[in-house]
Parts: structure tokens; C-alpha cells; sequence
């Protein structure tokens, strides 16, 4: 059974009229990867897929189920995809408190042990009766984490979830995703600038490269990374500047966060991920 | 003090109630309505309920009389199947009050409604909230302040009306005689202390609610 997704979108930005493409046969309870520069069309993507807006062409069907259909003029409502996501900016309800908040999302009664394995995990314990303006954002988007995994979702959409989160929650709240992602064969899209932070769990990288989402096939994980040379570096204002890499006689051009690229000198030495 | 003072005050109370309740109830779906609808239905509709707060009260007053009139189509029908006569009685006051303090309702809560941040409808949409569900348990409770407003809005401007109460409503005691009525009578008898008490009646009343809704306003807003 695959999420079949193959739709065309344009939408306006602040920079003109951007395009979407997609193409994907991707296998129900894999964890992919999505990257792509700023304003690339990352979390449109996640908002098509999820049913929030309507692609203006094609089709997504979830196995045999069509969830939209551009000819047929035929759409499940996204009350009705049993989808669970986290927003870049978490979108916590703000006349909830944190436990009102992630209980919300349950569709059914409330299973209390794993609510208090979310709980306990995501370190939410001392805050479920706190409301979202008394939270730091760290603490916020563990709450908008707690709320998408709450009803165990066939499809999890996670835009940047760790962007807020310090590195020694980080890897904890990644494996407990991944361990629930596991456990409920849960079919996962992660939006993350930083592919490091995913790379370890991803069985898919989907990456926007000139407007269309190209899916590099399934690797095996120790083909991930080889060693290039960085050879020129394009800075931009944004946080996803422009590196060209030589390997093995070819040249090679990545989005790279410019935070990071600002540290790196030509010819420094890179590890980056060649799909075949 | 005028035998009737408390009978007048009661009753403009009265209309004032009834009034914020029924609008409250029917002005919710028609901004909700309005703040997810786009094209002419909804420009239209917005032009209805603007309306009122342009027009002057005496136009509206006067197309009201035609039609709470027993000849009008609204009077005829009530008089015909219920017996009730609606000019120059209280329910007849009630039905003008809803219509020309319709604006004073719909618009605060649209307004509320609009400044919702969508992303907070789209997370309860995705939890599998129906729209309803979703104004009930997201939207309104996170426009308690417009709707406070809305409130306080609409039972004060109802308390002072005058304009519609006096072509449709006339001036009879206990039953369509109202505060703002009471002071235009005592002001023509040239009775300014009567005049006075009623309007010192109603500014207390008004500073009291605005107070309250000054007070749960700030209470929302910082909780």
C-alpha cells in the first residue's frame, strides 16, 4: 500500500508566484525526510497533503482511499485523513492549558499510560496546567508534539518540530518519535532544514529543487555519506545559503544553513549524502 | 419621582435583555458566516448588517411601521396566526431592537472572529473538530473580549434608543413606555428633575456595565 501523491500547485509569495510539483509512490509507515531552501514550498506541501489547502491539480490517494482528486472534483475533508501535526509556529490553543491542549486531539477516550508516556518523555509533567503564554517555546513545542502523537495518527506531519528544542531534549524527543512512528506504523513526513537531525531515522529524503520535490530513492543509510570539497559558496540573506562540493571529479550544489556555511572556508572538507 | 419611574425602568431593562440574548444567539452563525465566507453573498450580507448603524433611526422606524403594521406582510402574518399584535406593543419593540441593533452585535464578534489566527482553526480541523466544533470549543472562547464587547454594546445602545420607540413602539406605560421616552416627555413638560433621574438612571446603569466588561476584558486578556 502507497501514499500516492502527485499533484501541481502555484501559490503567492512575497518574492512572486511559486510552483509546486510533486510525484511521490511513497510506502505506507515510512519516515521521510523533506528539505529544500526557504520558502521552497516545504510546508504548502505538508498543508496539501494534510487536506488544509486543495491542490490545484492531481491527485493524493492514502492506499486505496482518494483523498483528492482534481477531475473527479473529490476531497476528504482533513477531519477526516486521521492526521496528526505539528506547526512551525505550534498553533497551541490558547484558551487551553497544556493538558487540554493535548487531549484535544484524542478522538476516543483517553488511553492514560500512554498519555503519561508522552507526558513523562517530552518532560510536560510540571506544566500540564499551564497555558501556552506561560510557556517557553521549547516547552511549547513539545506540547504541539504531545498533541500530534496523542491520537496515534496514520499520517504525522512534524514542520521543523525540534527547531525550539536544546540539544539534549532533541535527541530524546527524535527517538521517542521515532519509536512511536515505529510502534503504530505511523507513515511520518519530517520538514527539517537541518538533515542531520533526521538522518538517522529517515527512510526517504524528499528534497524541492527548482520548484518540483524530488524523492531520492531508499538508501541504505552507510551509502549516506561520503567526503567532498567545498569549491565555492554562495551566502545569502536567508537561512539556507548555496554550497557547490567536489567529489570524485563532479561537482555537487546543496542548500546549506548559512549560520553554519559562515564557519566553512573553500576547500574545507564536507560529508554529504549521495542518493543513487 | 414619577409613579411609573421603576415600571419604565424595569421595562427598558427588559427590552435591553432580550435583546442582547436573541441577537447574541442569531448574530453568532452570521459572523461565523462572515468570517469564513468571500464574494457577494458575504459583501451583501455585510451591507444588510451595516445598515442599520447608517441609516437614521426614524427611516427605519418607518419602514417598521409598515410592516408591524396589521397591513404589513410581517404584522398580518403575526396577527393572522397568533393573534399578537406587534405595533405598539412590546414584542413589536423587540423585533425593531433586533434589527436596529443587529451592527452593534455582528460586527465586534466578526471583528473577533477575523483576528483569529487560522493556523489555531487548521490544528482543530486536523483533530478531526467539525466546524462547529471548532467555533464552539476554539473560536469563540478565543474572542471572549470582542464578545464582551459585543455585549456591552448592543444592551447599552438598546437602553437608549429612541428613534425606532417612538414610531413603532409609541409611549404607553408598561408597555412600550421606555426610559429615553420617559426623558423626552419630561424634558417637553419641562420636568428636568424627572428628566435627570431617569438620565442619571441610565449612565449609572451604563458605567456599571462598562465597568464589568472593562474588568472581564482585562481579566481575559491576561489570563
Amino acid at each position: 500500500m502507497n501514499f500516492s501523491i502527485d499533484l501541481s500547485h502555484s501559490f503567492s509569495t512575497l518574492q512572486g508566484i511559486q510552483k509546486i510539483e510533486a510525484n511521490l509512490q511513497i510506502p505506507l509507515s515510512e519516515y521521510v525526510s523533506i528539505s529544500g531552501i526557504s520558502g521552497s514550498g516545504k510546508t504548502t506541501f505538508l498543508r496539501l497533503i494534510s487536506g488544509l489547502i486543495q491542490p490545484q491539480n492531481g491527485t493524493i490517494c492514502w492506499g486505496e482511499q482518494v483523498w483528492h482528486d482534481t477531475k473527479n472534483k473529490q476531497c476528504i475533508p482533513p477531519q477526516e485523513r486521521n492526521i496528526g501535526m505539528v506547526f512551525q509556529d505550534y498553533a497551541l490553543f490558547p484558551n487551553m492549558n497544556t493538558l487540554d491542549n493535548i487531549i484535544f486531539a484524542c478522538k476516543e477516550k483517553v488511553e492514560k499510560k500512554y498519555l503519561q508516556s508522552i507526558v513523562d518523555t517530552l518532560g510536560l509533567d510540571n506544566y500540564l496546567p499551564r497555558y501556552p503564554h506561560q510557556l517557553s517555546g521549547g516547552q511549547q513545542q513539545r506540547v504541539a508534539i504531545a498533541r500530534a502523537l496523542i491520537s496515534k495518527p496514520a499520517l504525522l506531519l512534524l514542520d521543523e518540530p525540534f527547531s525550539a528544542l536544546d540539544e539534549s531534549l532533541k535527541k530524546t524527543v527524535q527517538s521517542f518519535i521515532y519509536e512511536i512512528h515505529q510502534q503504530n506504523s505511523m507513515t511520518t513526513f519530517v520538514v527539517s532544514h537541518q538533515i542531520s537531525e533526521i538522518k538517522p531515522y529517515a527512510q526517504r529524503f524528499l528534497q524541492f529543487e527548482n520548484e518540483k520535490l524530488l524523492d531520492y530513492h531508499y538508501i541504505e543509510k552507510k551509502n549516506l555519506s561520503v567526503q567532498g570539497i567545498l569549491i565555492s559558496k554562495e551566502m545569502s540573506a536567508s537561512e539556507m545559503s548555496q554550497v557547490t562540493l567536489l567529489y570524485d571529479g563532479k561537482t555537487y550544489q546543496f542548500p546549506f544553513p548559512s549560520s553554519e556555511l559562515e564557519k566553512l572556508n573553500i576547500g574545507d572538507k564536507i560529508h554529504f549524502g549521495i542518493f543513487l | 419621582m414619577e409613579e411609573n419611574f421603576f415600571q419604565t425602568l424595569f421595562l427598558t431593562l427588559k427590552l435591553a435583555s432580550l435583546t442582547t440574548a436573541i441577537l447574541f444567539a442569531v448574530s453568532i452563525p452570521i459572523a461565523f458566516y462572515l468570517s469564513r465566507s468571500q464574494g457577494i453573498l458575504k459583501s451583501m450580507l455585510e451591507i444588510i448588517v451595516t445598515l442599520p448603524l447608517v441609516l437614521p433611526p426614524t427611516v427605519i422606524g418607518f419602514y417598521l411601521l409598515l410592516l408591524l403594521s396589521p397591513e404589513g406582510y410581517i404584522g398580518f402574518i403575526f396577527n393572522e396566526l397568533f393573534d399578537v399584535k406587534l405595533i405598539f406593543s412590546f414584542t413589536g419593540l423587540v423585533l425593531g431592537s433586533i434589527i436596529y441593533s443587529l451592527p452593534f452585535m455582528v460586527q465586534p464578534i466578526h471583528a473577533g472572529l477575523e483576528k483569529i489566527p487560522k493556523q489555531l482553526i487548521e490544528a482543530s480541523y486536523l483533530m478531526g473538530k467539525s466546524k462547529w466544533q471548532t467555533l464552539l470549543k476554539v473560536q469563540l472562547p478565543n474572542c471572549k473580549p470582542a464578545i464582551y464587547t459585543a455585549i456591552a454594546l448592543t444592551f447599552t445602545h438598546t437602553m437608549g434608543e429612541f428613534g425606532i420607540v417612538l414610531m413603532i413602539g409609541g409611549n404607553i406605560p408598561g408597555e412600550t413606555r421606555l426610559a429615553a421616552m420617559a426623558i423626552y416627555d419630561a424634558v417637553e413638560s419641562l420636568n428636568y428633575q424627572q428628566a435627570n433621574q431617569y438620565a442619571l438612571s441610565l449612565i449609572f446603569i451604563t458605567l456599571v456595565l462598562l465597568g464589568f466588561v472593562h474588568l472581564w476584558r482585562k481579566k481575559t486578556i491576561n489570563s
